[in-house]
């Protein structure tokens, strides 16, 4: 049996419209105008025990709200969910001592004591048993490494450590079923990786569901198997994440900060009046690096460089290799593609499929 | 699935157990919580000392401008100790409607909403932790002024036996005010004013400058009937001056105000929780 099955669930809000000035706002006490937001579409999917799902789509997609229907906070409008055979919002309570939930942006750590005694509360509003759960803990706090932050009082910690504790807090009671909204939100790189190796280990270990939202693509990469994309409360993509890298997640932006001028890189074509990186890399006998290649120059201005690499052409080593053989690299970063251009690029496949099948 | 780690309740009593071990463990995290406020706290207290300082030394000019040693009842050893045991309560009342606003405000509330407690008796035990540091605290550092302007008390062991019962009370009808306004953020950003008016209400008509015998007919009779009386007037007289009549009749009138109280908080917190379930907080 699945261990979340979602039917048409869909979520419509109705705020009520204020208008400006006083005669607005007379106006909207004696005949109120209702506006109707649909946060959520009629959406289907279902989740096997043990899976790692990534919830992904831009801000305002729908996906935090879906997670409160899920989790029984929140009405739906219309439609059908069971998260452990349980109707979330008829039984939330029952529900709650099963699944952990996680807002990347609130805390359950009490502010000025130790997360020792957080974890000690939460074991009595979980009903724990005393034994079970310190074996428990010592295990969560050896596999978060958070030995040595348990007696500091939580707003001493960094974000980065708080986070650790807030995830180790959340499965003191062993949830089947742990709900993550946007949990590396506002952490560096390093502690993001942190997180995403956990959250990889704990479901090895523990084979514990992982239901993921984030507008991160590197959450969906490193962490989880299968992806949905969410874009204005519409499913627009339920696929393997190993299908998203390689048709929506290629390309790679590095921005690098030279020794050198730009410039000192880049060759421009006559005919066209195109730049391209004009570097030798180790394995090509070749001297330009043309689109065709699957490097782009996306601007180049002082000792600024910023390239876009289709890996799936490219790998990004050989690139930087090169780049370093011509000039000191000051600088250097890497990064995925932003949430908006994945979905314009799913729309654009989508468009392309459609005409093809058309 | 391994579901060992979690015992199901079994029966009515072991629920009822698990219920008062959760919200003591609330309550003794509050409590610990407020401890690291205690120097916040004590400066408290030390404004406690200059209010009471100041108006014990009104009423000792009032007394001797009247030639009087006793006013309505009072002595002027009643009247400071009365005035320490009101501002005690008085001013050991956390923040809890900005608390709740905040929550509400901020979605922490829908957070709170998904673990298995409940929403009221968690803010409840929270709001009691944060109470009783405040409470102790103002005690110790009134009492000690007491001492040194009036000397020792006048307590009875009945009053001193029911001041605790007839306190806890009054703190669980601040309680149920402060809580049910602090839930009207759902529909108002004006929580903290009404939580301003309210307090006033209490002070003036609850008798934190004397105690109610004082005020003229008809506002004394007016005042004693009010709900307000119950939180302050209400346990500082029963220490000071301890009446079996007086102390059953304040017991029914907490009763009833915690009982109606009770309920208003109930239609408040429920039409809230719609709001949450329906809206999203």
């Amino acid at each position: 049996m699945s261990i979340i099955e979602v039917e048409a669930l869909a979520k419509t809000f109705r705020t009520r419209e204020r208008a400006a000035g006083l005669a607005g706002s007379l106006r909207s006490f004696v005949a109120p105008r209702y506006r109707e937001r649909e946060a959520v579409k009629p959406i289907s999917f279902s989740l096997e025990p043990g899976e790692l799902l990534a919830f992904i789509g831009p801000n305002g997609a729908g996906k935090s709200t879906t997670i409160k229907m899920l989790t029984g906070i929140l009405y739906p409008t219309s439609g059908k969910a069971r998260v452990l055979g349980l109707v979330p919002w008829q039984q939330r309570h029952r529900l709650s001592f099963r699944i952990a939930s996680v807002y990347g942006q609130k805390s359950q750590l009490w502010y000025h004591l130790p997360p020792q005694d957080t974890f000690d509360l939460l074991a009595r509003i979980y009903e724990l048993d005393m034994r079970e759960y310190r074996k428990r803990r010592d295990f969560l706090v050896e596999v978060f490494d958070i030995g040595d932050y348990m007696r500091t009082p939580a707003r001493k910690l960094s974000l980065g450590e708080r986070m650790r504790c807030e995830l180790a807090a959340a499965l003191l009671h062993k949830p089947s079923v742990i709900f993550l909204d946007e949990p590396t939100i506002g952490l560096d790189v390093i502690a993001k990786q942190r997180i995403r190796d956990l959250l990889g280990h704990l479901h090895a270990e523990e084979g514990v569901t992982v239901f993921l939202t984030s507008h991160d693509a590197g959450d969906i990469e490193q962490v989880c198997r299968r992806a949905i994309v969410i874009n204005h409360g519409d499913i627009i993509l339920d696929a393997p994440v190993a299908k998203l890298k390689r048709d929506y997640l290629k390309v790679k932006t590095i921005d690098l900060l030279l020794e050198e001028p730009a410039q000192a890189l880049l060759k421009i074509d006559s005919q066209t009046g195109r730049q391209y990186l004009s570097v030798q890399l180790p394995t090509s006998i070749h001297e330009e690096l043309l689109d065709t290649e699957g490097v782009q120059v996306l601007k180049a201005k002082g000792h600024g460089l910023k390239l876009a690499i289709d890996t799936s052409r490219t790998p990004l080593e050989p690139v930087i290799a090169a780049v370093m053989q011509h000039s000191h690299i000051l600088d250097m970063t890497i990064s995925d593609p932003p949430m908006e251009e994945i979905i314009a690029t799913i729309y654009r496949q989508e468009g392309r499929e459609g005409t093809q099948q058309g | 699935m391994d579901t060992t780690i979690w015992r199901p309740g079994r029966g009515a009593w072991r629920k009822v157990s698990l219920s008062l071990q959760k919200y003591g463990a609330v309550m003794r995290v509050s409590i610990a919580n407020n401890l690291a406020y205690v120097m916040e706290v004590f400066f408290r207290a030390l404004l406690l000392v200059v209010l009471v300082f100041i108006l014990s030394q009104l009423w000792r000019a009032t007394f001797s401008s009247r030639g009087a040693t006793v006013l309505s009842g009072f002595s002027i050893n009643d009247m400071v100790w009365y005035l320490v045991a009101a501002e005690t309560i008085a001013m050991s009342l956390p923040a809890l409607t900005r608390r709740i606003d905040q929550e509400v405000r901020s979605g922490q509330l829908a957070y709170l909403l998904g673990r298995p407690s409940s929403y009221i008796f968690y803010n409840f035990a929270q709001y009691l932790g944060e109470r009783l540091v405040r409470l102790t605290i103002n005690a110790v550092v009134g009492s000690i002024l007491a001492l040194i302007v009036v000397g020792l008390p006048h307590f009875t062991w009945m009053g001193i036996l029911a001041w605790p019962l007839v306190t806890f009370l009054a703190l669980c009808i601040d309680f149920v005010a402060y809580f049910s306004i602090g839930l009207l953020a759902f529909w108002t950003e004006e929580t903290a004013s009404f939580a301003l008016i309210f307090s006033r209400l209490t002070l003036v008509l609850g008798g934190v400058l004397a105690p109610l015998e004082i005020f003229p007919e008809p506002l004394r009779s007016i005042a004693q009937a009010l709900p307000f009386s119950t939180i302050l007037y209400g346990p500082s007289r029963t220490l000071v001056h301890f009446e079996l009549d007086r102390f059953v009749l304040l017991l029914w009138q907490q009763l009833i105000t915690l009982a109606v109280g009770g309920l208003i908080l109930l239609a408040v917190y429920r039409v809230a929780i719609r709001r949450v379930n329906i809206n999203g907080g």
